[in-house]
């Protein structure tokens, strides 16, 4: 089963068009949704959580079409971390505890403080005064202790230091040892991405450029560094993406359609986006 | 919607409570015009709990739990609806004890005036929540306070000048049945207004 299956979503602003998504997020797996700034990362999680209407389009969760009655208690099994945290400044910790008490039926009280504490923070402390990282990690502990089966992360880890992201991605990686629990996790930090993930899904400019197995694409393109006179050598239909500089050309190629004779290096995911989101490879 | 009122109560609770103090000390001034002052008070709560909502974004946070438009807009109401008929409990106590030092018991009288005010405040916060639900606290209290100058006003004007007389002959209990009726016909007319203005923050 796929634990989110969205068809032809479309959404349509005065300056952005997500324009007919498709993507499958299979059960037991992490999905890294990547893209720049604008690309339509967050407005594809709040029309998978129904929390926008969409132009067109279906989007099922856990098997269960967002639009209808029964979504807002499958919501109970998605936890949700977006950007910032958004719970009320002058609420703590133990407030927030009576808050998703009467919130979530699944609440899990003692996971909640098991968190608090694995995390070191403060029961009592006003949630205006933790730092960014404290509130984040605040957000996830809520957002796992009503034992979802699906964890949706918008930006989870952007503006945090690179050993808190680290802790936080571990966590995520726990998570999915229970083969149905998954992740959609939107980032822009692709070495975060690349660390954890199944499968990458690449939105560009409000449009889906793939949607693959992690390890699939890095088997599948390959970079050649090459002088301009040797690159001519290599066919048009192989190059995905190129970069032409006074040294020579950078490119990403199709592995298997390029001639063994060119050595290829692996890419890394950050790589493979490059060269797709610049374009210029025709 | 247990979890929407108790955050609100924390939010409105943490920050307003010399103001909610000054709402229940005005309870025991003797006379009906601090007590009405009290409950019309209580009715700007919501409003403040919506504000604080806005400055937090908590919004897009609700949108992601199994909250629905009904339950987050219809949690406002019930918010206020507590706090004003527990400032009018907590009044009957106030002047009852004031009562006991001025040798002036609770009549039948206050609590018909009491219940008439009750009616005032429900109706006030049936005409400010679609607004603020619509504009956002920072516009719609400009909103509100524009209605409520008009409303006054007007009715001002239209009691001094021909309603008096019916007012005066009106029977005490019809007054009570019609301003009941009033609040819960505006009630429940809000309730759905504010749904659907919610509802419409979605597209």
């Amino acid at each position: 089963m796929n634990a989110i299956e969205v068809r032809g979503l479309s959404k349509t602003y005065d300056d952005f068009r997500l324009d007919k998504l498709d993507l499958n997020l299979p059960e037991g797996c992490i999905m890294g949704l990547v893209g720049e700034n604008g690309a339509g990362k967050s407005t594809t999680i709040k029309l998978i959580m129904n929390a926008i209407r969409a132009d067109a389009g279906s989007v099922a969760v856990l098997g269960e079409d967002n639009r209808g009655k029964a979504f807002l208690k499958l919501k109970e099994d998605i936890g949700v971390v977006l950007d910032e945290a958004y719970f009320p400044e002058v609420l703590n910790a133990v407030n927030v505890n009576l808050v998703m008490r009467n919130t979530f039926m699944n609440w899990d009280e003692k996971k909640y403080y098991s968190f608090l504490e694995r995390f070191s923070l403060p029961e009592k402390k006003q949630f205006k005064d933790f730092s960014r990282g404290m509130k984040m990690k605040f957000a996830i502990s809520v957002a796992l202790s009503h034992n979802p089966r699906l964890l949706i992360l918008d930006e989870a880890t952007s503006g945090l230091d690179p050993m808190i992201r680290d802790e936080i991605l571990d966590i995520f990686n726990d998570f999915t040892r229970e083969e149905n629990h998954s992740v959609l996790l939107s980032s822009h930090i692709v070495s975060d991405l690349e660390k954890i993930c199944d499968y990458i899904a690449f939105l560009h400019k409000g449009k889906l450029v793939f949607c693959e197995e992690k390890d699939m694409l890095l088997e599948k393109y390959g970079l050649l560094r090459l002088s301009k006179s040797d690159f001519e050598a290599v066919p048009e239909k192989a190059v995905m993406g190129k970069k032409v500089t006074g040294y020579g050309v950078e490119a990403l190629v199709l592995r298997d359609a390029v001639p063994a004779s060119f050595p290829q290096e692996r890419p890394g995911i950050e790589d493979i986006i490059l060269f797709m989101a610049r374009g210029e490879n025709k | 919607m247990k979890g929407l009122l108790i955050k609100d109560f924390y939010s409105t609770l943490r920050q307003l409570k010399y103001f909610i103090l000054v709402i229940f000390l005005m309870t025991f001034i003797p006379g009906f015009s601090m007590l009405t002052f009290a409950i019309v008070y209580a009715t700007m709560l919501p409003m403040t709990a919506i504000a604080y909502d806005e400055r937090s974004k908590w919004d897009k946070l609700a949108a992601m739990m199994p909250y629905s438009s009904a339950d987050i807009t219809f949690s406002k109401y019930v918010m206020g609806g507590l706090m004003v008929v527990g400032v009018a409990i907590f009044a009957c106590f106030a002047q009852a004890i004031v009562g006991i030092f001025t040798r002036t018991p609770l009549t039948g009288m206050f609590f018909a005036k009491l219940l008439l005010v009750l009616c005032f405040a429900f109706i006030i916060e049936d005409i400010e929540l679609p607004l603020l639900i619509r504009f956002g606290a920072e516009k719609g209290r400009i909103a509100i306070v524009l209605l409520l100058v008009v409303i006054g006003v007007g009715g001002a004007t239209l009691i001094e000048s021909t309603s008096v007389l019916l007012f005066q002959a009106m029977d005490l209990g019809l007054l009570l049945l019609i301003a009941l009726a009033a609040a819960a016909v505006l009630t429940a007319l809000s309730v759905l207004l504010s749904i659907k203005l919610y509802e419409g923050k979605k597209e």
